[in-house]
């Protein structure tokens, strides 16, 4: 029985564990430590994850989803193929794959994991990652914030050597920024800031936008399959500039030849808002934790948006510091949440690693002020304070005799409480009090498990009420979640070892849809050939055409051509 | 006491603190002593602003203002119940306070291949002011009012943030005088405010915010608001408004009848004689009518 360390992230999900004092990486059932966070499903309703369901964005874009972290904790709906699901039953189809995947590597069953997720993510969003965790059979006690989770990784490559470090993780759908102090293997995470919503994708859809634009192409009026192909390409096009000054894009819409030269001044000149958007969480952290840039020691660049040249330039342009690259940023998050799972399972050579992490959002209740008569936050617990974290404040009485008091509890920042998320609420009777004295205590502990427990204590008769937000409600009642649990149930999972030919004949599909003519036939042929072998069964005829297809598929995504 | 929980003797050698903490800690990690590590780690935090805030007042010496290390240790679980009244806080925090480094083993930053210096590329297309994140420099007054105008621009379009006087209570508490008497701030925020309603507690607010002649006005009688708490802020003291009384609606139908007539006058329509789809393709056409639409500005307020 292990615990295992999960980067759930936008584009990718790896997973890490401790071995032999080592942090690994997990490899999947393709030999790969990246499974794409994607679903698909087929049309014999099987569910397929990871490349596959990547391959077939293109070939079957109503029946393919990605990026649903961007909804997770938002009751949103996505359909595919005629099936609703919620961003949540998606993600634990991705963890029930990597769950599955890291048993088989790791020759022992795995039923708890360390999920990290992005600094910002609030309540909702961090409960239906643990419903996610748990409807794949994984028990998610603890998430941990994905710069801290990279702070670790960094420290221990760099044998927790003291100092404050500013960490900018930079994903495909996410940027978090934070400021991390670390002295005698203590890492305290002293503030953090981000944007939930800047991502490596902006870049891919500026480019796209870009494209049509100088193709003269109306954006609005592509078909889906279109779009996808010119989000793909896009994609790939951000990827080569990461590693060429130039480069050409290359398209094919409706039969059209479309194309256009890019290289990375171009790439900032298109993508400004963007670079905009960067600076504005590097403030505010810097802000909320009172450092100035000179007393940071190093930046840390993670997550795969830091891959690009331009993002590393920039963010070396407004801090003035050159940003250390000698981890991997793709991996970073992934190590990180490993080596916090050793620390979850008490391995002994971390013992005395100690991270201190912090919350993100002020918690707080709603009050009446007086001058104007409105409803005005309260914080109790301010953003940013350790964890965990007990915190008490006074309230009095708006009126002579009160004998009831409402706290209802919101997670925010916004001084109006409607603009907050509301978590709950709880109502407490109180000896009479008499206007502006004293009538309850309200006293709030946010534990290192994000369960929010508020405490009312009335003046009067010393009397508490407890009420405990456990981090699992919000987005679902228990009913929804039963629910949830048998759908996932319904649903039928590819099993591994027909994965690899699932996942060519989806290669193929995509390969066919990108080919013209000669090309074309040609996939199609060995396509048709493989499909054969498979239906007869016969073991060599299925190994000879996977590899004269793989072999096809291998020159076609290489050249461009065959 | 705080140095009790963390053992060690006043002091404002941070890295000493640190090493106590980090000790104690170890002793009581968060994962099975929540209770006890919540007590070590806010004394931690208190030391750590006592030692910065004695730092240059000379080596061991514990003398310092009394008031302010008391206002630390309430700070956090010592006595919840203590509230913020004063400014003694902020001296907790002054930036001028230097963080006290620790000695050698600092990492250094290296550069790698990878990297390719920022001027090969060219970063002109991205707004410079939005990003610049150098927040040692004081802002010059210029930027001070460019900063809070641009606060006051996301209150004043947001509906909800716009109607509530306890978000311009909190706006006006942390705008500096200077950038509320600066002449280009009042002519700007005068021109953003035209026009705009607001609720009656908001638009007062507002008006006191600014102070000197600046009004809230109700308005009222005729016009396309008939609401009664509907507000405009009027800062210059200026008229912006026009509130109608019932001589100045008479006289503006008269005015726009006799326009009528007048124009159809020299369209070649008699008025009197005109049929009735004549009169009507007069006040249809947009053209013709043209003339007569200033008129309605005043209506549209």
């Amino acid at each position: 029985m292990a615990i295992i360390g999960i980067d759930l992230g936008t584009t990718n999900s790896l997973a890490a564990c401790r071995r032999n004092g080592k942090t690994e990486l997990i490899r999947n059932s393709i030999g790969d430590a990246f499974t794409p966070s994607a679903v698909s499903i087929d049309d014999d309703e099987d569910v397929l994850v990871g490349r596959i369901a990547v391959e077939r964005l293109i070939s079957h874009p109503g029946r393919s989803a990605s990026e649903f972290k961007r909804y997770i904790g938002q009751r949103r709906e996505i359909t595919l193929g005629g099936k609703s699901f919620t961003p949540e039953e998606l993600s634990s189809l991705v963890l029930k794959k990597i769950k599955s995947d890291a048993e088989k590597y790791l020759g022992e069953s795995v039923d708890e994991a360390v999920i990290s997720v992005p600094a910002y993510f609030d309540d909702n969003a961090r409960s239906a990652t643990k419903l996610a965790a748990e409807l794949a059979g994984l028990k998610a006690e603890r998430l941990v914030n994905e710069p801290s989770a990279a702070a670790l990784a960094y420290l221990a490559a760099h044998d927790f050597r003291a100092g404050t470090y500013l960490i900018v993780d930079f994903g495909g759908g996410t940027l978090d920024v934070s400021v991390v102090d670390a002295f005698d293997s203590i890492i305290e995470i002293l503030a953090v800031a981000g944007d939930n919503h800047l991502g490596g994708k902006d870049f891919n859809e500026a480019i796209a936008h870009y494209f049509c634009t100088v193709n003269e192409i109306d954006y609005n009026a592509l078909s889906p399959d279109s779009r996808a192909v010119i989000y793909k390409t896009a994609e790939s096009c951000k990827r080569t500039l990461s590693e060429l000054p130039m480069t050409i894009m290359a398209a094919n819409i409706d039969g059209k030849q479309y194309s256009m030269t890019l290289d990375n001044n171009k790439l900032i000149e298109i993508s400004s808002d963007i670079f905009g958007r960067i600076s504005a969480p590097i403030k505010k952290v810097l802000r909320d934790s009172r450092c100035s840039m000179s007393e940071i020691d190093d930046i840390i660049l993670v997550g795969g948006s830091c891959k690009m040249p331009t993002v590393q330039a920039f963010i070396e342009k407004i801090t003035g510091k050159s940003p250390c690259t000698d981890i991997n940023p793709e991996t970073a998050v992934a190590v990180g949440a490993g080596i916090f799972a050793g620390i979850k399972s008490r391995n002994e050579e971390l013992k005395d690693v100690i991270l201190t992490d912090i919350c993100p959002f002020s918690l707080g209740t709603s009050t009446l002020d007086e001058t104007s008569g409105e409803l005005v936050m309260s914080f109790i617990i301010e953003r940013n304070t350790a964890l965990p974290a007990s915190r008490e404040q006074t309230f009095s009485a708006i009126r002579d005799g009160q004998s009831k008091v409402k706290i209802d509890i919101y997670q925010g920042e916004s001084i109006l409480p409607k603009k907050n998320l509301f978590l709950g609420e709880l109502e407490v009777d109180c000896p009479p009090a008499k206007k502006h004295t004293p009538i309850c205590r309200v006293r709030m502990t946010y534990d290192v498990n994000g369960i929010l427990m508020v405490d009312v204590i009335t003046t009067g008769d010393g009397k508490t009420s407890t009420k405990l937000f456990s981090g699992n409600r919000g987005t679902l009642s228990g009913e929804e979640a039963d629910k949830c649990r048998r759908h996932m149930e319904s649903l039928r999972i590819l099993p591994a070892e027909k994965e690899q030919n699932r996942f060519l004949i989806a290669r193929a599909e995509r390969a066919f849809e990108e080919a013209l003519s000669i090309e074309r036939e040609m996939i199609q042929h060995h396509l048709n050939l493989f499909r054969a072998a498979l239906k007869l069964g016969s073991g060599h005829e299925i190994r000879r055409t996977y590899s004269a297809l793989s072999a096809l598929l291998d020159r076609f995504d290489n050249m461009g051509e065959l | 006491m705080f140095w009790e929980i963390l053992g060690i003797e006043p002091t404002n050698d941070i890295s000493k603190i640190k090493s106590a903490y980090a000790e104690k800690a170890k002793a009581f990690n968060p994962e099975e002593h929540p209770e006890e590590f919540k007590k070590i780690h806010s004394a931690y935090k208190a030391a750590c602003r006592f030692a910065k805030t004695v730092h240059n007042r000379g080596d061991g010496d514990v003398s310092v203002d009394f008031k302010v290390i008391r206002r630390q240790t309430v700070f956090d679980v010592f006595e919840p119940t203590w509230t913020d009244s004063d400014d003694a806080d902020k001296d907790c925090s002054a930036p001028e306070l230097k963080h006290v480094d620790l000695p050698d083993n600092k990492p250094q930053t290296r550069k790698t291949a990878s990297v390719r210096p920022s001027e090969h590329f060219d970063f002109s297309a991205v707004n410079d002011e939005k990003t610049s994140i150098d927040n040692s420099r004081p802002l010059t007054n210029e930027e001070m009012v460019s900063v809070f105008f641009s606060r006051l621009k996301k209150l004043a379009a947001d509906p909800d943030l716009r109607n509530s006087a306890a978000v311009w209570n909190s706006f006006f508490a942390d705008c500096p005088k200077k950038v509320i008497e600066d002449t280009g701030f009042r002519t700007e925020s005068e021109k953003l405010f035209y026009g705009m309603l607001f609720s009656e507690a908001a638009a007062k607010k507002i008006a006191s915010g600014f102070g000197g002649e600046a009004k809230a006005k109700m308005l009222s009688g005729v016009g396309l608001y008939s609401g009664s708490d509907r507000y405009i802020v009027d800062i210059s003291g200026k008229r912006r408004v026009k509130n109608l009384t019932a001589k100045e609606i008479l006289l503006t139908v008269l005015i726009v009848i006799f326009a009528v007539l007048l124009i159809t006058y020299f369209l070649g329509i008699n008025f009197f004689e005109a049929s009735v789809e004549q009169l009507l393709n007069s006040i249809i056409l947009p053209e013709r009518f043209f003339t007569l639409t200033p008129t309605f500005s005043i209506w549209r307020l």
